[in-house]
């Protein structure tokens, strides 16, 4: 399903010369803009807001720019709300369930692109599906088992729960791209008499290197957002992540909304961050194979 | 490098190895998986067939499919269907209209169009939880910014997220905002890759714009389109944070879809049972989905040909 239509990125539009003189520039100018500032308004909201202080996200009527410019919701997330400790959870849990899929992805991805077994197909369609599992289908057992299993509140629990989706993601995009590298290369080498892990080491390996980044940026971008495990397999602060955390600043009766705005632009930027350093080699995997990028 | 013949003599010392090789290279991944996924799927499946509340009693008692007979007479769980449906078409449709006309806006020439295609992108990075905070903040009836556009053109701003009649579009738009750059990156490759030529040779044969996408441009991206829409509509089938952030399900249950319904049958009751025969019926109705969309899309493969 991923190898639709072989397109490319970025070949010559195909509809620019023939609609050209349809419309005038000032008009495409202006609907752009018009697109723009929907699009960016409520990212500028939130950068905003938590500029404020909580008085002024409170008051009427609302301003574009606040009236007093202040880092206190900053301050008051790292230093009385122990937000680095939870941005150090996420980032843990990330890291360890993206180094970990993206290391059984590329070894397993290998032997799912080079050979046929039984079941294959079945397989990697359930491998594919998996990506689009409903979240809480598996919240539901994993909140079962992990009460069961004495791993909630651990990392160990989530990593293993972050490893439903990144696994099948990390697997389907690498097994994508070996699949990309001619046969001949490891055929080569398996007739001088190397091991199929050994063409797989000091051959395919080395070639896949930008596919191994791109996975493991994406890998952790989807850990990183990830909202339904974290919310229901920690009930402490020992191993709550940052999503959780965000969303925990949301009160039963008031809100200080500076600090909610505060803790999503932190969760926010550095992803922002990544993918403008990236956005190319992130393409394919963003749009889950379909497109080629 | 050894040579051919050393290899030939070395090759029958291997092949025992050899052969073990596939096994050995997939089997960590089909391991993992079946630990990960298939182990905790069957576990819920296993589960939505006994009585078990969790804060009751340890105890599991086999009752059958009487779980999913309790459901199916369910009222909360009827609408919780409706609204998903509702939900899932009315978004992924949205998406798909504006994402296609800001991917043809893409196709035209304008000043500073590179800088516009990665700006337009970003709402896709914000983290849907993130999003839907940000919502609920505009959203608000008092504070809200976008109450306050409303009493600024003077009129009276709809209660967004508390009137049943608002709601669910309110919580849509949201996904809509976040989600349509999606679209806009599928279907842009899609139009790029419509070769030139067959442009021209239409605009000489005076088809105008509208014939032109139509009759040429439309069948040759609609593989792509229904990809893209197959990715979006099991992404929205299963949305759960951003209800959960702007709604919990409110007013009334006006907008709890299907996971918001687990959720909270699941995290209330602890009835585990009825709730995991609920996940497995989200589950069978993502398979289905998918199923039909594959079906569309092998058909339109198989039309090419």
């Amino acid at each position: 399903m991923a190898t639709t239509a072989p397109m490319t990125a970025n070949a010559p539009s195909g509809l620019s010369r023939a609609g050209k003189d349809r419309l005038g520039t000032g008009v495409k100018v202006a609907i752009a803009l018009l697109l723009l500032v929907v699009t960016l308004f409520p990212m500028y909201w939130i950068i905003i807001s938590s500029l404020k202080t909580n008085l002024e996200t409170h008051s009427v009527p609302v301003t574009f720019l606040p009236a007093v410019w202040t880092l206190d919701a900053y301050q008051e997330i790292f230093e009385r709300r122990n937000f680095a400790k939870y941005l150090s959870n996420a980032m843990v849990v990330a890291v360890a369930t993206t180094l970990w899929g993206v290391a059984v992805a590329a070894w397993s991805g290998y032997g799912f692109a080079r050979y046929d077994f039984r079941y294959k197909g079945a397989l990697m369609a359930f491998v594919l599906i998996a990506q689009s599992f409903p979240r809480i289908l598996l919240v539901i057992p994993y909140f079962e088992l992990a009460n069961r299993f004495g791993l909630k509140d651990t990392y160990l629990g989530l990593i293993l729960a972050y490893s439903t989706f990144i696994q099948p993601l990390c697997l389907w995009i690498m097994k994508e791209y070996f699949e990309q590298i001619p046969r001949e290369l490891d055929e080569a080498a398996l007739v001088d008499g190397a091991t199929p892990y050994r063409a797989f080491w000091d051959i395919i390996l080395p070639l896949a290197r930008p596919a191994l980044g791109a996975t493991a940026i994406i890998g952790f971008l989807t850990a990183w957002n990830e909202y339904e495990f974290a919310l229901v397999l920690t009930t402490t602060e020992r191993v709550r992540t940052i999503s959780v955390a965000i969303a925990s600043f949301i009160g039963e009766f008031t809100t200080e909304w500076n600090l909610v705005m505060a803790a999503a632009a932190v969760g926010t930027v550095p992803v922002v961050i990544i993918f403008l350093f990236f956005q190319r080699q992130l393409m394919h995997g963003l749009t889950g194979g379909a497109v080629k990028g | 490098m050894r040579g051919p013949a050393l290899s030939q003599h070395s090759a029958p010392r291997f092949r025992g190895r050899v052969r073990l090789a596939p096994a050995m290279l997939v089997l960590p991944a089909v391991l993992l998986i079946v630990a990960v996924l298939i182990y905790p799927i069957a576990y819920g499946l296993y589960l939505s067939l006994f009585d078990y509340v969790m804060t009751m009693s340890p105890d599991l008692t086999f009752v059958g499919l009487s779980n999913y007979r309790k459901l199916s007479a369910d009222e909360s769980f009827r609408n919780s269907l409706a609204v998903t449906g509702q939900f899932t078409a009315m978004t992924v449709a949205l998406e798909f209209v504006i994402g296609l006309g800001i991917a043809l806006l893409l196709t035209l020439e304008f000043p500073a169009r590179p800088l516009f295609r990665a700006l337009i992108l970003l709402p896709l990075m914000v983290p849907p939880l993130v999003s839907g905070l940000l919502w609920r903040l505009m959203y608000d009836h008092e504070l809200g910014v976008l109450s306050y556009f409303v009493r600024v053109l003077g009129g009276e701003p709809p209660v967004f997220l508390g009137d049943p009649k608002v709601a669910l579009l309110a919580v849509s738009l949201t996904e809509v905002w976040r989600a349509t750059p999606f679209m806009v990156l599928v279907l842009l490759a899609a139009l790029q890759s419509v070769p030139n030529d067959l442009h021209e040779a239409a605009q000489i044969d005076g088809a105008n714009a509208f014939d032109r996408f139509r009759a040429v441009t439309f069948p040759l991206i609609l593989p792509v389109v229904l990809i893209a829409l197959l990715f979006r509509t099991v992404d929205v089938l299963r949305t759960f944070d951003l209800v959960y952030l702007l709604t919990q399900g409110g007013p009334g249950s006006t907008t709890e879809v299907l996971s918001m319904f687990i959720y909270r049958y699941g995290f209330q009751s602890f009835d585990m049972g009825l709730t995991s025969a609920a996940s497995m019926l989200l589950f069978a109705l993502t398979l289905v989905v998918c199923a039909v969309y594959l079906r569309l899309i092998a058909r339109r493969q198989a039309a090419d040909r």
